[in-house]
Formats: structure tokens, C-alpha cells, sequence
């Protein structure tokens, strides 16, 4: 009787995967001031690593957030839109692909045993809503993802060393965009639509877990749905990526300095094709003003 | 299925228990048999055939040296001896031949065509679970068998049970068959007391691994792959591991004794507050009780008391001093136990430097401890005076956690780094910037520092004697409850389990 009551007690309003860091993103976009957030990106830990929101500060005055996190579930994207969407209107939402792939269900778990427990007794699920009766980034710092609007910024250097060439490879990994990460992501459409928010979808670079066939079923999907997508692995040239000094795993992401690189590329394609204000100099946009003199150094 | 995991303790063991109690008496060391290979399975699926050869090996090696426990009248008992020793050896080496081949193949291979200038081709050589573990409990078994302190049973099931019981195929202890071989086949009742505490012991282990290991583990997988780059946070990292290490092996430990103990099967200690050590010597006395008595009684003593080594002693009385006949027996035994020690833990030069770590400091502290106390007299210092035993526990945890660093590093160089950067590179303020960016946070390190402290304070009490569990048993039934509870549920709040965490291996199962 109390872990069920405990199980009722702690349940968030939108199943999520990962409840400790979609309610952290959450509150943090949600302590801007109201309708100030223009930009927001999403995924996993390509999305949490790659974007950086200050740069887009920093060189145009555009106020974005980054939602993403290791390991994010398009459930918990769509779970954390629901709410941040009662105090920001949303102008783009950048999706990354990654999390298309992923498993999409919210109480997924390698341990079969715990997957069934975790749905049974959520309080197995959400257990860690100690997580955040302390705020994060009380340490502020340029490691601490609460200081960079949630970039996840990421030193060290751990060269890809495999081919050079790799989009030109056809993996022999099946890949598919499952059933319910389609549900997922018609649902996340529908809610940016209802709120006038127009979605371009990206795949970041990253050599690690890049296939063709990923970029065609999501080039496909897109198409289904009139989406615009941009794959950042054709533009690798362009961008000016050297995988032998740019990422920090092995190409499985990007470092800071990768980053810096792909933001700035970004930046001005968002600058091209978006309409995006620049709000420098509007005392309503002082979090991001405040947080990129804090980090100065950083970027 | 990890000990750890709920597949483990919520449905595999009660599903044995079930089968156990529901199974007569005399078959119940069957169930258990099938239970065992069940969970072997799970691990290492059709590999287990190598469990199965040594079980083969021993068993028949065993029938032949019972046989053999008195040389027939009339016939040459040297020879005899002679005879029973070779087929001990014999044996012995070929379950050793199978752990060498599968566990240090590609080891040698590199270490020999890298000194020859030639390049190896990895052989991707597969490795059942528990190989390290049942190849030693098979040579006790053996070497008791020859020594007449086990009489083996002619029931190979008995024997392949004491050589693949689940709980302690994969992280130990390394049991000897005299502690545990009649508890296994007996077919014990399963009893409330037993079941009531093995499960209490469960928690107990689950609370170390889980609310203070595995958060550790984060962090410290985090500082070993960039460790060239975070300068003194090495240390933190060293410091880091150590407690995670210990938390993580003793945690598991205490989950594999109370299952055995749902059992009614009575496994050996493998951890003696080993924070509490006077030196290096009592630390291995405390930590990974087991290995360190299989080495002193089947490598230590044997080596010190055979013939080659007392000649050496002999030459050495003869030649050199008293004090140098008095050392030089225990230090060869000593080298031979710390090669195989460091060994043992793995392929690696990491583990060979670690176990040469401890043979070149528990050398001198051999060496130096008549000395010491003579110098302590002279000196008039109390042996156990609080200065002298600050001293001591300062030196013993910079020793312990030097080592524990050398043993978790990938490299001899990383190593090497690690602790030059230590000094090099010292900036205790990036600490503070630090800390939080090795993917916990600072909830985490406060749930982890609590559980550690609870963690020293059930040491301390232990150490001192204090009856821990008939404080609790004497609590009124409603506080017991309550407390018992409260341990539950804290585990399942503060433990690092599903979403965010990829499930921290035991750390000793790959061993």
C-alpha cells in the first residue's frame, strides 16, 4: 500500500523516461521570462552535446534553450513540449534524429523483469525524483549544462578513426523508425502545430552511428510530412569537421570544439531560412545576456 | 542476470526456493544442480561445457587420490608419495591449462610477438563466467583431497554443485568443500530465520552497490578515460574508486552470502573491515579474505616449506645472517603468491605491476618490522599511541589508494600519468568546477557520502564487537518493521537503477 501510494505520489503528470532531467530542463526553460524562448533543441545526447545556445546568442541575439539529454525518449521530448508550451510560444523546434531510432517507449529497460515492475509500480520508474528537490547548476561553470541553457559541453579529444568517406558506405545494420517513435513523433507535429511552432529536423555529425539507411528513412518520413530535414554529415567540408581532433568519443559526438564549429555553420542556415529575432539589447532576454558574460570565456 | 538485478533477487531466487522446498529432501541438491546451470547459462550459454570438463577432470583426479590415501603394504612409499604427488600436479595443471588458454591466450601471445617485434592477431577467445573462481575451489578440493581433509563423495552431482553454485560462481568466495559441501547436498529446510535474514543481508549488499557504487562508478569511469587532461582530479578519482570498489565487491558479496543463506548454506566471510588494517599485511587479511587464505595455504606454505626454498634458507643461515634465513623462505613464498595474486585478477600488466605493488610493500614491512619496534623502544613511542596509529591509517589508505589506481588503470603509462598529474598538475580549485561535470551531480555525492558513512559506522561497530543484528532483533516489532522498511525503500529511491544508468557491472565478475 505505500509504494503504491508512493508510485501515485510520484508520477509525473506525462510519463516520461527519464524524469530527473526532462523535469530539470523543464524548469529551466520555464524560469525565462514568458514567450522569450524562440528556439528550442531536441533529442538525445547528439542534440545535448551538440547545441550550443549561446553561440546563436552570442552571433545573432537568438534566444534558444537546448532540452536535449543522454538517452532522451521522443516521450519525454513530447511529455516536456506539453509543458513548457503553457508559458513559451515556440517559434522552431530543432529535432534531432538520434532519439528517432532509440527505443521510444517511456518505461523501456534492458532488465525485462524491471521493464514489467517499472509499469506495474512506477515508483520503480520514477525513483529519482530526489534528484531535484536541490536545483542543478548550483555550480555554475561551463561543464554545468544549466549555465549553457542545457548545452552539455564536453572537452577531450578521442580521434574517429574510421573511414573518411563514411557517408558514402551502406551499412549492413537494419534500421527501422519503430511504431511507436512514429506515434511519437505525429504527436510532437500535431502539439508544434497547434502552437505555431514550425519543425526542422537535423541529424547531427557523427561518424559513430551514421548509416544511409537512417538518412533515408528519415528523409522519407520528412518528406511524408512536409518537413524540411538537414542532415549535417553531407556538410562535414562545409563545416570544416576534422574527426581526428573534433570529437570526443570516437565520433559518437562532438566536442566542444566540433561544436563551436557546427553551431557556427547552423547558425547562419537558421539565419538564411528562419526568421529569427535578434532580442541583444532587450532587458527581457537578461538570462541569456547574463549567462553568455558568465561564460564569456567559454565561447 | 547480475546479483544485483531485480531478475536476480525478486524472481530467479524465489523460483529456486519454490523448486527447492517443493523437492524431496534427498533430491534437493539436484534442484540446486539444475538452478546452478540455469544461471550458468544465462552467462555464458554452451560454453559452460568447460565447468563441465573440470568438473570431469577433478572428479575422476579425486576418486583416483581418495583411492590412494595409504601406499598398499609393500609397496615404496617414496614412490608411492611420488605417484599420488604427480597425479595432483597432473590434475591441477590441466584445470589451470583451461583457465591459462581461455583468460591469457592473447596476453602472452602480445607480450611475446611485441618483444619479438612481430604483431599478435587477437584470437576472440570466449571466457565462461566464474572460471577463476571454480578453478581455484577446484584445486583446494583437490589438494584437500590428496592431504585426506576431504573425503570425496562418488557423486560427480555433488562435486559439479560445489563447483557451479550460483551465488558464487561469479564475483567468490572462493569456498573450500570442507565449509560448504555438507550444507549443499543436505537438502536444508528452508527456515523463516533463514530466509529473514539472508534477505536482510541481500539489502544490505544491495544498499552498498547500488546507492554508493554504482553513482561512484560514473565519476570514475569519467575521470580514468580523461584523465590527461583533469590534472590533480586524479586523485579524487583514485579516492573515488577505492570506496567504490569496496562498496561494490563487499555489497556483492553480502547479496551472494544471503542467498546462500536462504539456503541454509553458510558461506565464508570475504570482508574484515578492511579500513580498520594496521598495515598492508592485516589489509589482506581483511579484504578478499578467501583469495588471500587459498594463496597462504596452497601457494604460501607449500612454497615455504618446500624442499628447494629450505635449502635456500639452509645456505642462507650458513652464509648470510640469522635475519636473512628468518626472510628469505617467506619472501620467495611471498613473490609467488603476489605473481599469482596480480595475475589472477586479469591479463593485463596493470594487475602484474599491482600484485609486485604489494609483494615490494608487504616485503619491507616484513623486512622492517623487528626494526621498527626496536626503533619504537628506543624512542619510547607506545606501539598504541594515537599518533602512531594516525600515522599508520594515513600511510595504509595513501598505499590502498596508489594501488587501487594502478589497478584500475587501462595501462601502466595511464598510471604512470595518473599519478605524476597528481603532483604535476595540482589545482585544488578546479575541483570545485570539476566535480559536478563527471555525470552525477550533487544529490548524488550526497546520497553516496551518507551511504558511506553508514557504511563506516556498521564497520566500526563490527570492529568493536557490537551486536549489530540482536540490537535490531530486540527492537519492538513495530520499529523493526518500520526500519526494515525504510531500508527497502531507500534502496528503491536512491538506488541507481533504470533510466539514466546503464547497470554497473559486479566488478569482480570479470575475474
Amino acid at each position: 500500500m505505500i509504494v503504491g501510494l508512493l508510485s501515485f505520489a510520484v508520477r509525473p503528470q506525462y510519463d516520461v523516461y527519464d524524469l530527473a532531467e526532462s523535469a530539470n530542463a523543464t524548469k529551466r526553460v520555464l524560469r525565462n521570462p514568458e514567450n522569450t524562448v524562440d528556439v528550442l533543441f531536441a533529442g538525445d545526447s547528439e542534440a545535448g552535446y551538440g547545441f550550443a545556445p549561446l553561440m546563436y546568442w552570442r552571433d545573432h541575439g537568438i534566444s534558444a534553450e537546448n532540452i536535449g539529454y543522454p538517452n532522451e525518449r521522443l516521450g519525454d521530448t513530447y511529455a516536456m513540449l506539453k509543458t513548457i508550451y503553457d508559458k513559451q510560444k515556440v517559434k522552431l523546434l530543432v529535432l534531432e534524429t538520434d532519439s528517432f531510432f532509440a527505443d521510444a517507449r517511456v518505461f523501456a529497460n534492458d532488465d525485462a523483469v524491471l521493464e514489467k515492475a517499472e509499469e506495474l509500480i512506477p515508483l520503480l520508474h520514477y525513483h529519482k525524483v530526489w534528484k531535484f528537490l536541490k536545483p542543478e547548476g548550483i555550480t555554475r561553470g561551463e561543464g554545468d549544462k544549466n549555465s549553457n541553457k542545457g548545452y552539455w559541453l564536453r572537452r577531450g579529444v578521442k580521434p574517429y578513426t574510421g573511414r573518411k568517406d563514411y557517408i558514402s558506405v551502406n551499412s549492413s545494420r537494419d534500421e527501422e523508425i519503430s511504431a511507436e517513435a512514429k506515434t511519437y513523433l505525429s504527436d510532437i507535429l500535431s502539439l508544434c502545430s497547434e502552437n505555431g511552432t514550425e519543425v526542422l529536423i537535423v541529424t547531427a555529425p557523427g561518424p559513430a552511428y551514421w548509416t544511409k539507411q537512417r538518412n533515408t528513412l528519415v528523409t522519407e518520413w520528412c518528406r511524408e510530412n512536409g518537413l524540411t530535414y538537414v542532415d549535417m554529415n553531407y556538410y562535414n567540408d562545409e563545416i570544416g569537421f576534422d574527426w581526428s581532433k573534433d570529437t570526443m568519443d570516437s565520433g559518437a559526438h562532438m566536442n566542444h570544439e566540433g561544436c563551436a564549429k557546427m553551431n557556427l555553420w547552423f547558425a547562419d542556415y537558421l539565419m538564411k531560412y528562419y526568421s529569427l529575432p535578434d532580442h541583444r539589447g532587450d532587458k527581457r532576454y537578461q538570462s541569456w545576456q547574463d549567462d553568455y558574460e558568465f561564460l564569456r570565456g567559454t565561447y | 542476470m547480475a546479483y544485483h538485478s531485480l531478475s536476480f533477487f525478486a524472481l530467479f531466487v524465489p523460483a529456486v526456493l519454490i523448486a527447492y522446498t517443493l523437492t524431496p529432501v534427498r533430491f534437493r541438491y539436484l534442484t540446486l544442480l539444475a538452478a546452478n546451470y540455469l544461471f550458468f547459462y544465462t552467462w555464458s550459454k554452451g560454453i559452460l561445457i568447460y565447468n563441465l570438463l573440470c568438473v570431469a577432470i577433478t572428479y575422476l583426479s579425486a576418486q583416483k587420490l581418495a583411492g590412494m590415501r595409504k601406499a598398499p603394504k609393500g609397496a615404496d612409499r617414496k614412490l608411492f608419495k611420488k605417484k599420488k604427488k604427480r597425479i595432483l600436479a597432473c590434475t591441477i595443471l590441466c584445470n589451470l591449462l583451461i583457465l591459462l588458454v581461455l583468460k591469457y591466450t592473447n596476453f602472452f601471445g602480445e607480450t611475446i610477438c611485441t618483444a619479438a617485434g612481430r604483431e599478435w592477431q587477437t584470437l576472440h577467445i570466449l571466457m565462461p563466467i566464474g572460471i577463476s573462481y571454480y578453478t581455484l575451489q577446484s584445486i583446494s578440493y583437490l589438494a584437500d583431497t590428496a592431504s585426506g581433509k576431504v573425503i570425496p563423495d562418488r557423486n560427480i552431482a555433488k562435486l559439479a554443485l560445489y563447483l557451479s553454485f550460483f551465488p558464487i560462481l561469479v564475483e567468490g568466495p572462493i569456498c573450500r568443500y570442507s565449509e560448504i559441501g555438507e550444507d549443499l547436498s543436505s537438502g536444508r529446510e528452508i527456515t523463516y530465520h533463514n530466509l529473514t535474514q539472508g534477505y536482510q543481508r541481500i539489502l544490505w549488499g544491495l544498499f552498498k552497490k547500488m546507492t554508493i557504487a554504482d553513482y561512484l562508478a560514473i565519476a570514475v569511469d569519467q575521470i580514468f578515460a580523461n584523465y590527461d587532461h583533469i590534472g590533480s582530479i586524479c586523485l579524487f578519482g583514485a579516492v573515488l574508486y577505492t570506496i567504490q570498489l569496496y562498496c561494490d565487491f563487499s555489497g556483492t558479496i553480502d547479496v551472494v552470502i544471503g542467498t546462500a543463506k536462504l539456503f541454509g548454506v553458510v558461506l565464508p566471510e570475504n570482508f574484515r573491515q578492511p579500513f580498520f588494517a594496521k598495515d598492508a599485511g592485516d589489509f589482506w587479511r581483511r579484504w578478499h579474505m578467501t583469495l588471500g587464505a587459498f594463496f597462504r595455504d596452497y601457494i604460501f606454505y607449500p612454497v615455504s616449506l618446500s624442499a628447494p626454498v629450505m635449502k635456500i634458507t639452509k645456505w642462507a643461515k650458513t652464509h648470510g645472517s640469522k635475519t636473512l634465513a628468518r626472510l628469505i623462505g617467506p619472501l620467495i613464498a611471498l613473490f609467488c603468491v603476489w605473481s599469482c595474486n596480480g595475475l589472477w585478477h586479469g591479463a593485463a600488466w596493470t594487475y602484474i605491476m599491482y600484485g609486485m605493488y604489494y609483494f615490494v610493500i608487504l616485503a619491507v614491512e616484513m623486512i622492517i618490522k623487528e626494526p621498527s619496534e626496536h626503533l619504537y623502544d628506543r624512542l619510547h613511542i607506545r606501539k598504541d599511541s594515537k599518533a602512531l596509529r594516525i600515522f599508520r591509517f594515513v600511510k595504509l589508505m595513501v598505499i590502498i589508494v596508489l594501488g587501487e589506481m594502478l589497478f584500475r588503470a587501462e595501462s601502466v603509462s595511464q598510471f604512470t600519468a595518473m599519478f605524476t598529474n597528481i603532483f604535476t598538475h595540482w589545482d585544488g580549485a578546479a575541483f570545485r568546477t570539476t566535480y559536478t561535470m563527471l555525470g552525477i551531480g550533487r544529490m548524488e555525492y550526497l546520497v553516496t557520502a551518507f551511504g558511506f558513512m553508514i557504511v563506516i559506522i556498521m564497520d566500526i561497530l563490527k570492529e568493536t564487537g557490537y551486536p549489530i543484528r540482536r540490537t535490531v532483533e530486540k527492537m519492538p516489532a513495530a520499529v523493526r518493521w518500520a526500519f526494515w522498511y525504510t531500508a527497502i525503500l531507500y534502496v528503491i529511491f536512491f538506488g541507481a537503477y533504470g533510466p539514466g544508468f546503464n547497470a554497473a557491472a559486479m566488478m569482480y565478475a570479470a575475474f
